[in-house]
């Protein structure tokens, strides 16, 4: 009886301990981003005499900086915003199809180009990640300003395609790993081409992953701030740029900053709530 | 397998090799010509002419350029393995089911989805040390504000802080997808085996989450070693050049003198330490795999 | 019939005539770039409208944040594209841009304008800011220098007087007129509330951040101690051999200062850029501040202001012991020598060398800065221009309709009149490569603040990579610059 109890207690206090856990990441993950979103809602001063932590009760909040943004700067905002979700989810269209079909070519044909085997062509692929920007960015400057694909959609969209390929290609190669070829072949046998093969078959058992990988190419891409900044000018500003632009001569803006970037953060919170059951069903077989 | 003619093989795979080259030959191309040379512009035309190994020279004995790789090797350090852990740790809490565990898995990616821009400014008014929450509430508690970004013993472990609060989804995920992965049969014949708790955790979940694992450091390590927009943000590489990262130093360097060819120097170096890295965990994954198949 | 014909070509050609003089440029699309709205870009916004009501063009304005500004004008001139037509950018940059034949030189178009009334620009700007080598390559749209900015509430209060004069032994003085004044006073009013509003003040908010502008404070903190009157080039190189005057005690005394001082600053001022201190200096955080005419009208006329009308403007403080580099000694004055420094130049606007639309172009431009329109620019909030016509500081009106008292109104042109018209006014580093000599001085003062190097041995390390890049782009080249810049003959 008393051991009964004991374990009993001993299975509370671990599940307490657990939702403290969790509860404190909770919190951590939340402060910040409470701080963010209240700060949109603060008059200036309340900034500059801050701190001023809760709403009604240390300041008054406002909506000016919500409704100027709506109204008057809404312009402004439409732009970078249209431009971000068109360049962040082609892109990423692109990156997964690519990915999938280089994926799906290197774990299931061998390849040999010179000294270039399956896992070094696959290393290369990914090494392209490890490239850091800032060299790039200067050399891509000069060939779209040949080729005039300055401050336009398809420059973007290249370059953030190109730049998220490496994760998806790695990421699906993954789970193709874990897929054996069985299936594959016993529908060759029955006579299946091998597009079919590809498309029927493999993409609805790689759906969840493609989910993920669309995600994170998406995720990626709607942040990134170099690339735009550099490739760019005004038509095809993204958010990032927006944001940043926010600094001005008196210093950073801070509530302006907040409410784009809590209105910045939607699509992606968005599209991962969407894909929750898929993208944890999906990277569910990079394991092994 | 192989029933695709060969062209039909090479077509899967040529529009991404073909993209990647596009954009990595003349950016090497380039970017070679630069570290080994010194560029000059007059009437409107950039003219590199070469200059041998006086970048190189030149970069090895600025103490800057150490300075930064020190920073950069710090972060990198702290920030993965702590990424490691936390995301561990959630993982495998969460791998429990506990009630509400859907609702804590959204809630752990949201850092991960915010631009790094709003993440900087967020994290440097929270860090404020005259206006700021955690000062308030200092103060509040009596004690006497921190200066996290303006003293230079501090400032490195803030941006490691805040590196932390926004990447650790990028492990949580990826390690609790391994932890979903391990077949319920391993499990299960561990505890008939006896094992429970902590044995089964040593001997059968921690192994089989090496690959997961492996693959998390490798991909989040190669993103950590690039760490800009936040230290920009945030402390601008100071106080003085105590969080100047490599990347930091290169734009520094390349965008506010325009010295090109120094910059690439730096970019190169930063690109060679990275391949390093990642070589060392493709390396340990290969050897993991032939351990494993024994 | 063939009558018929006659008088419709007649027609046709007059009304074309009166058509193409209505519409000069109809068609005709500028793009202008600068750094994104307001500052700078707004009275581009504020006078596009009309002119291409009035001329039949387009104004395509395109903007970059402040931080990549250089690189973006750099790179597309240096990379030969042909994106902008106007270029509005700190003159700081235009020796780089004009020796490398960036812009076009627009003496011709000044000369035929009637409306831009080129001598109401005060000298030092038309002469000097603007013109390289002979030539003029942009027009003046803001005129900058610094000032010095201090609390009227604080310290005029007879109380708070009386008190300093028991704790330090002189009388307050207001404005202070040098900087060891200036660090008792902050030291005086650090850390307690001493405009009674519930809030703890501080001495001094100045910029300290790197990339930050904070160079410039360096150098206004400077100029008193090392610009002796009669001898030109103090601040920067010695004009007859172009050695670093870096290094000179001069420099470290102020470096020192620019340490010391920051004791009483602000909490955080060491992350702090020239924008940031703007807004804390408004919401009545400090004493004193130092700052382009910015600070002037974010306090009387912005809504984050809690000083309106509680500013008081000044020259900036100097020094009663000079360097003198002729004789490699310190010497004293009677009275303090307080100079002024043309901080930055100024905004100006230039013409892209590749430009396919210059006529058009400079029409814009003029448009833009002529008297009347420049006025409205200058008075109108948040458009960053600060006053450099004489009419600008003549006609109260414009700025009282902005917000300002009669009385700050006076203050604020007055201090800046008197900076701009000092007889020894310093004018900014003007010469190729002002960038990269700057960006030594700016990397040196944040490890200095950041405790990682002494003053004199972080200027001594200026002073070499100084020699480095004069040496690269050929001593005697940027010898002869220098003079130029200096209004000195070439050797």
């Amino acid at each position: 009886m008393i051991i009964k109890n004991m374990k009993y207690a001993l299975r509370t206090i671990k599940v307490f301990g657990l939702y403290c856990i969790l509860l404190s990441w909770a919190f951590v993950v939340v402060a910040p981003l409470f701080w963010l979103v209240t700060t949109s809602f603060k008059e200036k001063l309340d900034v500059y005499l801050g701190p001023k932590f809760i709403p009604w009760v240390d300041f008054k909040p406002t909506t000016r900086w919500w409704i100027r943004i709506f109204t008057v700067e809404k312009e402004t905002l439409l732009r970078p915003y249209a431009n971000s979700l068109i360049v962040g989810s082609i892109s990423a269209i692109c990156s997964t199809l690519l990915g999938l079909m280089a994926a799906y070519a290197l774990t299931r044909f061998r390849f040999k180009f010179g000294f270039m085997k399956n896992d070094d062509i696959l290393f290369w692929i990914v090494s392209q990640r490890i490239m850091p920007p800032i060299i790039i960015v200067f050399a891509v400057f000069s060939m779209y300003r040949a080729l005039g694909l300055l401050d336009n959609h398809l420059g973007l969209i290249l370059v953030y395609t190109a730049f998220n390929l490496p994760l998806s290609v790695w990421v699906i190669a993954n789970f193709l790993n874990q897929i054996p070829p069985s299936v594959e072949e016993a529908a060759l046998v029955d006579g299946a081409g091998p597009l079919t093969v590809l498309f029927r078959i493999v993409v609805p058992m790689l759906l969840p992953s493609l989910t993920a990988t669309f995600l994170l190419c998406f995720v990626f891409a709607w942040n990134e701030f170099l690339f735009a900044l550099i490739l760019t000018y005004s038509r095809c500003q993204t958010m990032p740029i927006l944001i940043a632009a926010q600094h001005f001569q008196r210093g950073p803006q801070w509530w302006d900053i907040s409410a784009l970037s809590v209105l910045a953060v939607l699509p992606p919170v968005g599209i991962t709530i969407a894909l929750q059951k898929y993208f944890i069903k999906g990277i569910l077989l990079v394991g092994k | 397998m192989n029933t695709l003619g060969r062209w039909e093989k090479r077509l899967l795979l040529t529009p991404t090799v073909l993209l990647l080259l596009f954009f990595s030959i003349f950016p090497l191309v380039f970017t070679l010509a630069l570290m080994f040379g010194r560029v000059s512009f007059t009437g409107g035309a950039m003219t590199i002419n070469f200059a041998g190994l006086d970048n190189w020279r030149r970069l090895l004995r600025d103490q800057r350029f150490w300075n930064a790789v020190l920073v950069t090797l710090k972060i990198v350090g702290i920030a993965v393995l702590a990424e490691y852990c936390i995301g561990l740790l959630l993982a495998l809490l969460l791998w429990q089911r506990p009630w509400g565990c859907g609702f804590f898995r959204v809630l752990y990616v949201i850092p991960m989805l915010l631009t790094p821009i709003a993440v900087g400014y967020t994290w440097r008014m929270i860090l404020d040390v005259g206006r700021g929450p955690i000062t308030g509430l200092l103060k509040q508690l009596g004690l006497s504000p921190i200066g996290w970004l303006t003293e230079s013993s501090v400032a490195l472990y803030s941006i490691v802080l805040i590196d932390v609060w926004q990447w650790t989804p990028f492990m949580f995920l990826l390690l609790y997808a391994g932890l979903e992965a391990i077949p319920k049969d391993y499990l299960e014949a561990a505890e008939v085996d006896g094992a429970s708790g902590w044995k089964k955790f040593f001997y059968v979940v921690l192994p089989l989450l090496a690959p997961p694992s492996l693959a998390a450091l490798l991909l989040r390590t190669v993103e950590c070693f690039k760490i800009v927009d936040i230290i920009y943000i945030t402390t601008g590489g100071g106080p003085g050049q105590a969080t100047e990262s490599l990347t930091l130093f290169g734009y520094n360097v390349g965008f506010r003198t325009f010295d090109l060819a120094y910059g690439a120097t730096i970019a190169f170096t930063l690109f060679f330490m990275v391949l390093m890295a990642a070589m060392f965990f493709t390396m340990l994954t290969r050897n993991l795999r032939s351990i494993r198949l024994e | 019939m063939r009558k018929v014909l006659v008088a419709f070509v007649v027609l046709a050609v007059f009304g074309s005539l009166g058509f193409a003089q209505a519409q000069k440029f109809q068609g005709v699309t500028i793009t202008v770039f600068t750094q994104p709205p307001p500052y700078i870009a707004k009275p581009v916004m504020m006078f596009a409208p009309d002119w291409e009501r009035a001329t039949g063009g387009k104004i395509n304005l395109i903007t970059a944040p402040w931080g990549e500004l250089y690189t973006k004008m750099y790179a597309s001139f240096a990379l030969g594209e042909a994106i902008y037509d106007i270029v509005i950018f700190p003159s700081a940059w235009l020796p780089d841009f004009a020796a490398a034949g960036f812009l076009v030189p627009l003496d011709d178009f000044i000369a035929k304008d009637p409306y831009i009334q080129w001598e109401d620009i005060l000298p030092i700007y038309r002469e000097r800011i603007v013109s390289w080598e002979g030539k003029i390559y942009a027009v003046p749209v803001d005129g900058d220098c610094h000032i010095f900015y201090y609390r009227k509430d604080a310290l005029e209060n007879p109380e708070y007087q009386a008190k300093f004069k028991e704790k330090y032994g002189y009388d307050l003085p207001v404005p202070p007129k040098t900087w060891k004044q200036v660090r008792d006073i902050a030291e005086f009013f650090h850390g307690w509330d001493w405009d009674g509003d519930g809030q703890i003040e501080y001495g001094v908010v100045e910029p300290r951040r790197y990339a930050g502008q904070a160079d410039w404070c360096f150098f206004s903190r400077t100029v008193g101690y090392v610009a002796l009157p009669g001898q030109p080039g103090g601040l920067f190189f010695d004009p007859e051999t172009m050695e670093p005057r870096i290094n000179s005690p001069g420099h470290v005394r102020a470096l020192e200062d620019y340490v010391e001082i920051m004791k009483f600053g602000v909490p955080g001022m060491i992350n702090m850029d020239s924008g940031e201190i703007r807004s804390v200096f408004a919401a009545g955080l400090a004493a004193m501040a130092i700052d382009w005419g910015d600070i002037g009208v974010i306090s009387e006329v912005g809504e984050e202001s809690t000083v309106r009308g509680k500013v008081g403007y000044a020259i900036l403080p100097g020094s009663d012991e000079v360097w003198d580099f002729a004789t490699g000694q310190w010497v004293k004055l009677a009275e303090p020598n307080q100079a002024g420094y043309l901080a930055f130049g100024g905004w100006v606007a230039g013409i892209a060398y590749n430009s396919k639309h210059k006529e058009a172009a400079y029409d814009f431009i003029s448009y833009l800065t002529r008297p009347e329109n420049s006025y409205i620019s200058v008075t109108t909030s948040e458009t960053g221009f600060n006053p450099y016509r004489y009419t600008h500081f003549e006609k109260l009106s414009g700025w009282i309709g902005m917000g300002f008292s009669p009385e700050a109104a006076e203050a604020y042109l007055k201090a800046i009149k008197d900076t701009i018209g000092h007889p020894n006014v310093q004018p900014d580093l003007r010469i190729p490569g002002q960038a990269r000599y700057f960006e030594a001085v700016d990397r040196a003062l944040s490890r200095v603040v950041a405790g990682e190097l002494t003053p004199k041995a972080a200027l001594d390390e200026v002073a070499q990579i100084w020699n480095q890049i004069t040496a690269s782009l050929g001593r005697d080249k940027q010898l002869l610059y220098y003079r130029l810049s200096l209004g000195l003959p070439p050797k």
